[in-house]
């Protein structure tokens, strides 16, 4: 009796381990358009499996799983000093932009960059982004140590070790995107 | 009871075994099953049922010409596609993608040991499915084409691009 306790107990053990290493973590992308193309898409990708097909896929700017955006585009900015200047400064909104069309904010706040846009050019229509992302998620990405180069296999750690997180949220009067992380599988339907 | 027939009898349950054991393999390895119904009123219907493990040796008869364009297309992503095909075997059942728009509905679902494609567009509905490890015996062919002078190196110089 003891014996088939203790095995089943290993083998609860055993699948809980399994079922730990995957599926642990899930990007999800939502896109609504109820505008005059009525369009959904949904998109589910297990961060486990992310993590292990990037650095397979050798194509175009993606190596290794690390992607070259070309120096010319940081315009001579120093990327990294400019995030490490914010990471080490407390809570705060760096960048604001109040036009009459368009309102930007950059902020630091609870260990994650903030981005939000208000942008009313587009017609009438105000389109709100709002992009949140963790710092470490940030560092990892910034983590190659060469300045034109991006690690998305250590940003794709770094967001699957962070709890569950909405990333980007995009509205206007007729499209919804919305792509966060957190811990619930889709179900096949 | 004569010798004769009880060869025979002998035989015939090896027979009879050997189509259990191989009609087991085939049940477990799975169908890949593809089906195609255009909407014109003249428009085609195909419908194609064939068991997975079948997939390795119709592949060795499909001649080298035919699957060497693909393969130089496929050829950078075959790497990727093997861990994909090994990882996603360890996950529940899940819809990987879905799109609808007025005209267009996409599924692509992993049901099982098995991917599942639905596709149901104006012109046509399409459903394709094959087990994961199906993919493996394809990735294996290609894999084993000889690279040409052509297409092949096309593929690698773009594979390089970023260096």
């Amino acid at each position: 009796m003891k014996k088939t306790i203790l095995g089943l107990v290993l083998l609860i053990l055993a699948t809980s381990m399994v079922l730990a290493q995957t599926s642990d973590k899930w990007l999800h992308i939502k896109v609504d358009n109820t505008g005059d193309k009525t369009e959904r898409v949904r998109v589910n990708i297990p961060l486990d499996l992310a993590e292990k097909i990037l650095p397979a896929i050798n194509k175009d700017h993606l190596h290794a799983g690390k992607v070259r955006i070309g120096e010319a585009k940081f315009n001579d900015i120093d990327l990294r000093a400019m995030l490490d200047a914010i990471r080490s400064s407390k809570d705060n909104e760096f960048v604001t932009v109040d036009s009459q069309h368009q309102n930007v904010r950059v902020a630091k706040q609870g260990g994650n960059l903030i981005v939000k846009v208000n942008d009313l050019r587009h017609g009438q229509k105000e389109q709100k982004v709002d992009i949140s992302i963790p710092f470490t998620v940030i560092d990892a990405l910034l983590s190659s140590g060469k300045k034109d180069e991006l690690d998305l296999v250590a940003a794709v750690r770094a967001l699957a070790a962070h709890g569950d997180t909405v990333l980007v949220t995009v509205t206007d009067g007729s499209n919804n995107v919305r792509i966060w992380v957190d811990s619930n599988a889709p179900a096949a339907q | 009871m004569p010798i004769g027939l009880g060869i025979l009898g002998s035989a015939g349950v090896l027979v009879l075994g050997g189509v259990v054991v191989a009609g087991a393999a085939v049940y477990q390895a799975g169908a890949v099953r593809v089906s195609v119904d255009e909407k014109s009123p003249d428009g085609h219907h195909i419908h194609l049922i064939a068991p997975a493990a079948a997939v390795p040796i119709g592949l060795r008869f499909v001649p080298d010409h035919a699957l060497r364009h693909a393969a130089s297309e496929v050829r950078p992503w075959l790497p990727a596609i093997e861990i994909a095909v090994t990882e996603l075997e360890k996950y529940r059942d899940f819809t990987l993608v879905e799109v609808d728009d007025a005209q267009d509905h996409v599924k692509i679902r992993k049901l099982g040991q098995t991917m599942v494609i639905d596709v149901d567009s104006a012109d046509a509905t399409v459903h394709v499915s094959f087990p994961l490890r199906s993919v493996m015996s394809a990735l294996h062919r290609i894999e084993a084409l000889p690279r040409n002078s052509g297409k092949a190196v096309v593929s690698d110089h773009f594979s390089d691009e970023g260096d």
